[in-house]
């Protein structure tokens, strides 16, 4: 195997396969969607519930990944934890944004408002504004940009059971986490394979990631490497 | 492998406002009379029992407390289909993004490959 090849940030065949059936499941989700029964009170916008739900879930789930691959990195030093937790942030900003923006979509029509300084909506918004701060401190923090990076990690994983929480210990005008659990059983297969969907999708995109790292790090040997042989001025 | 990913996910996003869309019947999509108080009951319908505007030009609510914010006006498919749109146009840049990064991160390690290893042959020789 050439360099080039060790190095490329391809699938494998799992992954792709595993592209496929997300590829599938954006296909059918949405016909599920539009056939599950109207919620009564919000009416047809309720809709988003099937990717708002899912998207939100990524978005914690990536950064409690993050999380503990940031404190796997700065108690024990692995590398492989930090390209790990890195990946992670980099697709809770993305699921993140997805979620500040499909909400405030429901939440014009349900409330009457974009946005609400409610304590859900609030930790939300903070727990992406700490990632995309990661990603800046990571990018742009110098030698010591990824253990600062890391740090921010630790709190950005601190904030996700607030979140998750939140409704159930203050008052706020957003849905309790009980709508999962008590959910019309019309509306059980379009959520819970939106769900799926969406989960097996953050998966592939974290392994694509991933790999981009293994090739940052093998792009970082070959460059010392180089130096040392001088064919590249410090 | 970029291009085919990313064609994939384009032909997903094409299609899924014509999969979503096209099947569902009529009854299926949200009436006013589904999510709203009944058309008689609104003011258009009825001109002659429309609430009159008291002395300081306020006009009595005279919908249920929890159906105000349908009557607004605000179509909600454009919403719903908009954050949806969103979702993958989001998904579609990072994946772009990405593999542009890999891309060109492809390109260095050949560049510095070929240099060590050109390096390395002058050496021996």
């Amino acid at each position: 195997m050439t360099p080039k090849e060790a190095s490329r940030p391809t699938l494998s065949i799992t992954m792709w396969a595993m592209l496929a059936l997300s590829i599938a499941g954006m296909l059918i989700a949405p016909q599920l969607i539009m056939r599950a029964p109207t919620e009564p009170t919000m009416g047809f916008v309720q809709r988003i519930f099937y990717f708002h739900v899912p998207c939100a879930w990524l978005a914690m789930l990536g950064a409690f990944v993050a999380g503990i691959g940031s404190a796997v990195y700065l108690f024990k030093g692995s590398e492989r934890a930090e390209q790990i937790a890195a990946a992670a942030a980099e697709l809770t900003v993305l699921f993140g944004l997805c979620v500040i923006v499909s909400g405030p979509l429901w939440a014009r029509k349900a409330w009457g408002v974009f946005w609400q300084w409610d304590v859900r909506l609030t930790t939300t918004a903070l727990l992406w504004i700490i990632f995309v701060a990661y990603l800046f401190a990571r990018r742009y923090g110098g030698p010591g940009g990824r253990r600062l990076s890391a740090g921010l990690a630790l709190f950005g994983a601190a904030d996700v059971p607030m979140i998750y929480i939140s409704v159930s210990i203050w008052r706020t005008i957003h849905p309790k986490t009980s709508v999962v659990p008590s959910l019309d059983p019309g509306m059980r297969p379009a959520f819970w394979l939106s769900m799926l969907t969406f989960t097996v999708l953050f998966v592939v995109l974290m392994q694509m990631r991933l790999r981009l790292e293994q090739a940052r790090a093998r792009y970082s040997s070959l460059y010392l490497q180089a130096q040392d042989a001088g064919l590249i001025d410090d | 492998m970029t291009a085919r990913l990313c064609g994939g996910l384009l032909a997903g996003l094409l299609l899924l406002p014509t999969l979503g869309y096209a099947d569902i019947p009529p009854q299926a999509l949200p009436s006013r009379a589904a999510v709203a108080p009944t058309a008689a009951t609104t003011p258009a319908a009825t001109p002659s029992a429309a609430p009159k505007a008291d002395a300081e030009g306020f006009v009595p609510d005279s919908r249920p407390p929890n159906m105000t914010n349908v009557e607004e006006g605000m179509p909600a498919a454009p919403l719903v289909a908009g954050a949806y749109g969103f979702i993958w146009l989001a998904v579609l840049v990072f994946v772009a993004y990405t593999a542009k990064r890999a891309a060109n991160l492809e390109g260095e390690i050949a560049h510095l490959a070929e240099r060590i290893g050109s390096a390395e042959a002058a050496s021996k020789s």
